[in-house]
């Protein structure tokens, strides 16, 4: 039976003879809903995998608590904790067939039907044809997914998965990630995803939890995180390619605020809460630039520096007049740009983002 | 400058044949790039160009001399590996600074220290010059030793997956650089990659490769849009293009591409194979869109219900499933729920097929010749 899942003050310190203290949890709140898929995302060393490893029982908690279903569980052994684990380095039973493996421990606990449910599972993941052979013989990617459907299989109240597609190629990792993120809402399993790819995290999560250096940066649906950074840790983080970050300071006009970026180049901004003479961040997308043939508040002069014909997409590589770090914009795929050509962009105001350069929080 | 041509270059180790009747020519001052798996061959096909390797059979020449024979030191090509090899003992600054010290390469110091600053510049490492090695990361390291391979002249750069250790941002970023660095723009180029954004960035043609054997030699536009066989077309895009294995059949209004399980069949615009052939259809998930009430005339529409929705940036990646088919969708539209009816629809134009048995595209502006000569 699924089961919410909260934390609350969530702190883990490292503490090992001769060596400096390690703060690698920094009071982490977070709650996650009844049949809620959520990420920890973040750069490696950020935290999520000793998150991720005190809920499941394998690592002590420092202080703070863990509730299942409303139940502390900081005092329980990993079993007893009711709790499904995908592991990152699975770890197989050498002796069982992969089937064996997967079922294994189910009849214990009078699951329905586990070999019928295995069968199903294994189909979805791309695995049938491995059932009756023995873990030694398989590829790191299909060990992985054997892992995967073991998690899957039974039922438990909080489903854990740690970095579930990371051995996996790419024609792979796309199948897999379909068939989890359908298997969790068919199944409605509580469960947290760990990982560090963006990616992987916007397009299988109801929310993203995203963390650096042990504490929580943001914590909200794909859209507000991509969309909505709340500082540029997240800004910075979220998106590929990446959004585009540049410094400049504010200066009141007769028109209003602006944003110069250089002598030669400054922005409008619509933003009531920046004060004359201040340090900012601007941010903004590369499909929110827009190469535009008149001029106009919102546009600015650029030179082309490189123009990378994607198919999908094509990435125009600019600089601004004056402004040290180059911008990227996306354009029709076909589009034609050469070097050192002239070109004027406009960047949507709607989309534009400003965070304080000291800071690095959002200004709203 | 100088143009690079592999003739009928065959490579065994063993019973295993490594290269097969390789055959390709690398104009003047272009930049190819050899793209495929790992363990299809690039390497190998770059090593027997620096002459690392000797090729079981066939030929390398360099500006239309053959230097099969000739030792590596005197083909004049710069090689950069996807494992570098720096002096632990130098700096970063004497790394790349040391082929400038050789009787063949030497300028003035002063001309020396140019060049280098100014591809460090590009590479971003200028201020890591006066490093050692070991005070350098993995990707920082790499760059010093790419940067060591432009900074010589040379008739031929090779270059082996060089930005492979970096991560993904610096990647994007190193991309665009390497493509506006001067050594580069008048240099022929030979870059081995697996990623195919890279290629279709840098290359002026790429050439695909697969087991051994080019299944694809053209440019990124031809590649993407013309994919020889379903491997290349796998090959090219995220998410992957989608294949739906089928028929042909006759209808009543003309040629039918009919799913295997029945669901889908698309009227093609003739009939480019006889009746009964097992194929399959390609369609990029770009090319698809789901329907917000009236659909455009003139596209294919499918009925489907979804199957999963992921977020891909702004943009959604719709999963529809139509019977036993799961088909791709990228859109800009609002979000749908799962198990939504959905219709989905193309432009007939975007569709590819392929003949099931051998996987190679097959032409859609060209009737069944056949058929028609038997009529």
């Amino acid at each position: 039976m699924p089961e919410d899942l909260a934390l609350t003050e969530l702190n883990k310190v490292y503490r090992r003879r001769g060596k400096p203290e390690v703060h690698a949890v920094r009071g982490i709140d977070l709650e996650v809903q009844q049949g809620e898929l959520l990420a920890l995302l973040g750069p490696s060393g950020c935290g999520k995998s000793s998150t991720l490893r005190m809920i499941a029982g394998l690592e002590e908690v420092t202080s703070g608590d863990i509730l299942i279903g409303g139940s502390s569980v900081v005092d329980l052994p990993p079993h007893r904790r009711n709790i499904a684990l995908a592991f990152e380095n699975y770890a197989l039973y050498p002796p069982l067939t992969i089937e064996e493996n997967i079922t294994f421990g189910l009849q214990a606990r009078r699951a329905r039907d586990p070999q019928k449910r295995a069968r199903e599972i294994a189909e979805r993941l791309g695995i049938t044809d491995i059932l009756g052979q023995k873990p030694g013989a398989l590829s790191t990617g299909q060990k992985q997914r054997v892992s995967l459907a073991r998690a899957l299989v039974r039922e438990p109240s909080v489903l854990l998965l740690d970095e579930p597609l990371s051995h996996l190629d790419l024609a792979q990792r796309d199948r897999t990630r379909r068939e989890i993120k359908r298997l969790q809402e068919e199944t409605g399993y509580t469960t947290v995803l760990v990982t560090h790819d963006q990616l992987e995290a916007l397009s299988m999560a109801d929310r993203i939890a995203l963390m650096n250096e042990g504490e929580l940066q943001q914590v909200g649906t794909p859209e507000e995180v991509y969309d909505d950074p709340a500082n540029l840790f997240v800004a910075g983080f979220v998106g590929d390619p990446p959004m585009n970050l540049l410094h400049g300071r504010t200066r009141g006009t007769e028109r209003g605020m602006n944003v110069s970026l250089s002598g030669e180049t400054s922005l409008p901004v619509a933003n009531s809460s920046v004060s004359p003479d201040q340090r900012v961040v601007v941010g903004v997308r590369p499909q929110d630039i827009h190469v535009v043939d008149s001029g106009g508040p919102d546009v600015v002069r650029a030179t082309v520096f490189a123009f990378e014909p994607l198919q999908e997409t094509g990435l125009l590589t600019t600089t601004l007049l004056g402004v040290e770090t180059r911008i990227k914009t996306e354009t029709a795929p076909r589009a034609r740009f050469s070097r050192e050509e002239s070109v004027r962009l406009r960047l949507d105001p709607d989309r534009i983002r400003l965070f304080d350069a000291e800071s690095g929080d959002r200004i709203r | 400058m100088a143009t690079l041509s592999l003739q009928g270059l065959r490579k065994e180790y063993g019973d295993l044949v490594a290269l097969d009747e390789l055959n390709l020519d690398v104009r003047d001052g272009e930049f190819f790039v050899l793209l495929g798996p790992s363990g299809a061959g690039k390497t190998t096909t770059l090593k027997c160009i620096a002459g690392l390797e000797t090729p079981t059979a066939g030929r390398v020449e360099i500006d239309g001399r053959d230097v099969t024979d000739v030792e590596p030191y005197d083909r004049n090509v710069a090689m950069a590996f996807e494992n570098y090899a720096l002096y632990p003992q130098k700096t970063a600054f004497q790394n790349m600074s040391f082929p400038l010290n050789s009787k063949r390469y030497r300028v003035s110091e002063e001309e020396a220290r140019k060049r280098v600053e100014r591809v460090a510049e590009t590479l971003g490492i200028r201020h890591l010059l006066q490093r050692l090695p070991r005070e350098l990361s993995g990707g920082q390291r790499q760059r010093v030793a790419l940067g060591r391979v432009l900074v010589r002249p040379a008739d031929v750069f090779l270059l082996d997956e060089p930005l492979s250790h970096l991560d993904a941002k610096l990647q994007m970023q190193m991309r665009a650089e390497l493509r506006s660095l001067g050594e580069m723009q008048n240099t022929t180029s030979f870059y081995v990659s697996h990623d195919y954004r890279e290629a279709l960035a840098l290359g002026d043609r790429i050439g695909v490769l697969r087991e051994g054997r080019l299944v694809q030699m053209g440019t990124g536009e031809e590649v993407w849009q013309r994919p020889a066989d379903t491997f290349v077309a796998r090959t090219f895009g995220q998410p992957e293009i989608n294949l739906v294995a089928g028929e042909l059949v006759d209808g009543p209004e003309g040629c039918l591409f009919r799913s295997r399980d029945g669901e889908i069949e698309v009227l093609l615009p003739n009939r480019p194979a006889p009746p009964g052939t097992s194929v399959e259809l390609g369609i990029r998930p770009l090319d698809l869109e789901v329907a917000d009430g009236e659909t455009p005339p003139d596209t294919v529409k499918l009925a489907g219900r979804v199957y999963v929705v992921e977020r891909l940036g702004r943009e959604l990646e719709v999963t529809v499933k139509i019977g036993e088919n799961l088909i791709a969708v990228v859109t800009g539209k609002g979000s749908k729920d799962p198990d939504e009816q959905v219709t989905i629809f193309f432009s007939s134009s975007r569709l590819l097929l392929f003949e099931a048995e051998t996987g190679r595209r097959i032409d859609l502006e060209q009737e069944d010749v056949e058929a028609i000569n038997r009529a």
